[in-house]
């Protein structure tokens, strides 16, 4: 019930908070009290809930609670650092409708579902806040479009192979289990998966898909980013996964060409991926082609039908859509903090606002991986499992480019400071000056009045610490994601049995 | 063959050639309106009455959404370059494919009857036929101004003509989704539409009179435009009391 809980708040809360936008206080105060009530909501989802609907059982479990919460803090806080330093809150209404749709793809087995609940809040997402974007002209609208038609396809993509896979030709009714695979049938099973594939590299930005992630990431509020490039785009390879699980994998079939154009573009996209964030100079866009890199990666776990493979393309996925979470708020505080955006004029940053380098140093962590993370032992085990030998060892190298890339941000931010970032407000907090004058002499009332005023005052003092510290929360919940994993959420757990609905449990869970 | 279903299915056919050729927004509205407004009653049997409405009443907010964008001014971009004649041609040849694909289907369905001797051509119109034949006609003329329309309002079209179809054939390939999935594809059409409607809008309000309007123009430009991303906000001007 939970879970029909969160959609039900987050929803139609966050169209709310789009719509009235245009009054901002309304539309804050909608996204704030639907983020805050979809945090408690998502901290209630249990195993124990299932509840029927429509048809299909919608179903909870310990692996969508996580996911759901951290979801769900994520966007409440990067509404927060957005509102006190960013676009005003633009990005909390359509990411909470973004979040309601993926919780709700999240819990039902339907393959189907999922990608349509998914495409749709995706493109809530991604395009909600283009609405916003003072001075929004025929860029914008062309951005919109080259925005829309990605993901649309990537939608129709899996929509397509759902269908074939439930048609008289898909395996379900074409395969004989006693019979081993017919040839024309291992072809198309290699061809479904082929296009389920490529329905995940379009979502996710990955190479050679990787230009509209790009524009995506410079385009939008930096707040936009986890909750188009990053939540929903895991979720939709979490229900793609699971589809290859309960559609091509019990046909056994070898599939070893399919497999290995799958190893070369994910070893694309970690290498070059890296490769760009390495080169650029802008925070956008190391922000952007690292998730274009960490989109390699979670593309390895295709390469490969293994439940352990699949769950560790869980773990991976999970942990670093919340460690890029981080990345993303601290580009969001950081930009916003010293105005500026290039590498080159941020020397120093790190000295000057020690709160903003220790969220870098927990983001890096987190990115790099350490032995005993849930995200170091998944990278390991996809590449090795992936790609074949010795070539994973380069691959697994170029995994390793955050060390650089985020290494490389690190030096320059303990280099001495740029006169941009000297002359920055910086992140220190402001405890004095917002007592009223003639506070001590004047009346209670008068007082009490001023109070409100004065509580403005420190926040609007301190709104590039309070953001800071907004994103330092949000690297230390990626951290904690990225070392804990989906915390072995892949057992078996059929669901529904009971109701008679269906076999499968939720892509959370694993298909099988 | 059921001559209503028939009917649909031919008039979902013809509204999607409308929308994808006509020039005029409020053709092209209108045949969009056919497409989502009767694609969901090209199945057998009907869904409940409950998702049958939440559909249709999508599909015409959908198009009113566009129509209200589009309304007060001139709608540029529209319109085929190949003209109705052969967008026709093209929808009718991909609907008899798709007919004959769907009669391909129902041989190979483990437990279907085999054809008698005598059976009638119209006979291959089934219901899987009929939404299969709908579903990629509108699919493959909706293709060329999804992927390569200029204006919002020309891509809208497009893609709700593609997701449209894609969902039919869904429907003719394997069956009528379930009510849940039908909400959700009703859930995708409303975004599709008012996150293009949105464009729209802002396409609109940002462009002048006189500015050339074809796609070749708009294409021209995009290509010369660089990679810089349209202006974001300046963090200077947020405060803590809104934008």
């Amino acid at each position: 019930m939970s879970v029909l809980l969160l959609a039900a708040v987050a929803i139609p809360g966050g169209l709310a908070a789009f719509l009235t936008f245009g009054r901002p206080r309304l539309g804050l105060a909608i996204g704030s009290v639907t983020a805050i009530l979809a945090v408690a909501v998502a901290a209630t989802i249990g195993a124990q809930d299932a509840v029927p609907l429509a048809g299909t059982v919608v179903s909870g479990s310990d692996g969508l609670r996580t996911v759901a919460l951290t979801w769900a803090a994520v966007i409440a806080l990067l509404g927060l650092a957005d509102v006190l330093v960013g676009s005003g809150g633009a990005t909390l209404g359509p990411s909470l409708m973004g979040l309601g749709t993926g919780v709700l793809a999240l819990s039902v087995a339907d393959a189907g579902i999922g990608f349509a609940l998914l495409t749709a809040g995706g493109l809530a997402a991604a395009v909600g806040p283009l609405a916003w974007l003072p001075g929004a002209g025929s860029d914008v609208a062309l951005v919109g479009l080259r925005l829309l038609r990605p993901l649309v396809l990537a939608g129709l993509l899996g929509l397509a192979a759902v269908a074939w896979g439930a048609s008289a030709v898909g395996p379900f009714v074409a395969a004989d289990p006693f019979a081993g695979v017919d040839p024309a049938l291992e072809t198309a099973l290699g061809l479904g998966l082929l296009v389920v594939v490529t329905a995940v590299i379009v979502r996710m930005g990955a190479i050679p898909a990787h230009v509209w992630a790009s524009r995506l990431a410079e385009a939008v509020p930096v707040a936009a980013v986890p909750a188009t490039l990053g939540w929903g785009a895991a979720g939709f390879a979490l229900v793609a996964l699971g589809w290859v699980e309960v559609t091509i994998a019990p046909a056994a079939a070898p599939l070893f060409a399919e497999h290995g154009l799958i190893a070369v573009v994910a070893a694309a996209s970690v290498l070059l991926g890296g490769l760009a964030a390495m080169l650029h100079d802008d925070l956008e866009h190391v922000l952007g082609y690292s998730i274009v890199q960490d989109a390699g990666i979670a593309l390895l776990a295709f390469g490969v039908i293994r439940p352990d493979v699949a769950q560790a393309g869980r773990d991976w996925l999970i942990g670093m859509v919340a460690v890029k979470s981080g990345l993303a708020a601290w580009v969001l505080v950081t930009r916003a903090t010293f105005r500026v955006r290039r590498l080159s004029e941020l020397r120093g940053w790190a000295r000057s606002s020690p709160l903003l380098a220790l969220t870098f140093v927990v983001v890096a962590l987190g990115a790099v991986g350490l032995p005993g993370m849930a995200t170091f032992a998944a990278r390991s085990l996809l590449t090795e499992a992936a790609v074949a030998s010795p070539f994973d060892l380069f691959v697994l190298a170029a995994a390793f480019a955050p060390l650089v890339y985020l290494g490389r941000i690190l030096v320059v931010g303990l280099d001495r400071m740029s006169d941009a970032v000297r002359g920055s407000e910086g992140t220190r907090p402001r405890l004095r000056g917002f007592r009223p004058a003639g506070w001590t002499a004047g009346s209670a009332p008068a007082v009490a009045m001023a109070v409100p005023t004065a509580f403005q005052a420190a926040i609007r003092a301190n709104r590039f610490a309070l953001a800071a510290g907004s994103a330092l929360l949000v690297a230390v919940i990626g951290l904690g994601v990225a070392t804990a994993g989906l915390g072995g959420a892949a057992v078996e757990q059929p669901l529904g049995g009971e109701l008679g609905v269906t076999e499968r449990s939720s892509p959370i869970d694993g298909g099988l | 063959m059921n001559p209503a279903l028939a009917g649909v299915a031919l008039a979902v056919t013809a509204g999607a050639v409308i929308a994808a050729s006509s020039r005029e927004a409020r053709a092209a509205l209108v045949g969009l309106a056919l497409v989502l407004g009767l694609g969901p009653f090209l199945t057998d049997p009907l869904p409940g009455a409950a998702i049958l409405g939440a559909r249709v009443v999508t599909g015409i907010l959908v198009v009113y959404l566009l129509w209200a964008v589009a309304a007060r001014s001139e709608a540029r971009g529209l319109g085929s370059r190949l003209g109705w004649p052969a967008e026709s041609v093209i929808a009718a040849g991909v609907a008899i494919a798709g007919v004959a694909m769907a009669a391909g289907l129902a041989s190979v369905t483990p437990g279907a009857p085999l054809p008698g001797p005598a059976t009638s051509p119209l006979d291959a119109l089934t219901p899987s036929a009929l939404a299969l034949a709908a579903g990629l006609a509108s699919l493959v003329v909706g293709l060329a101004p999804a992927c390569f329309g200029g204006r919002a309002l020309r891509s809208a079209v497009g893609l709700l003509l593609v997701v449209q179809g894609l969902v039919l054939a869904r429907t003719g390939l394997a069956g009528p989704p379930g009510a849940l999935e039908q909400l959700g594809i009703d859930g995708l059409v409303l975004t599709v539409g008012t996150s293009a409607a949105l464009i729209a809008h802002i396409e609109r309000r940002s462009t002048p009179e006189g500015e050339r309007t074809d796609d070749r123009a708009t294409d021209a430009g995009r290509s010369g435009r660089g990679d810089a991303g349209p202006g974001r906000p300046d963090p200077s001007s947020a405060s803590a009391t809104g934008r």
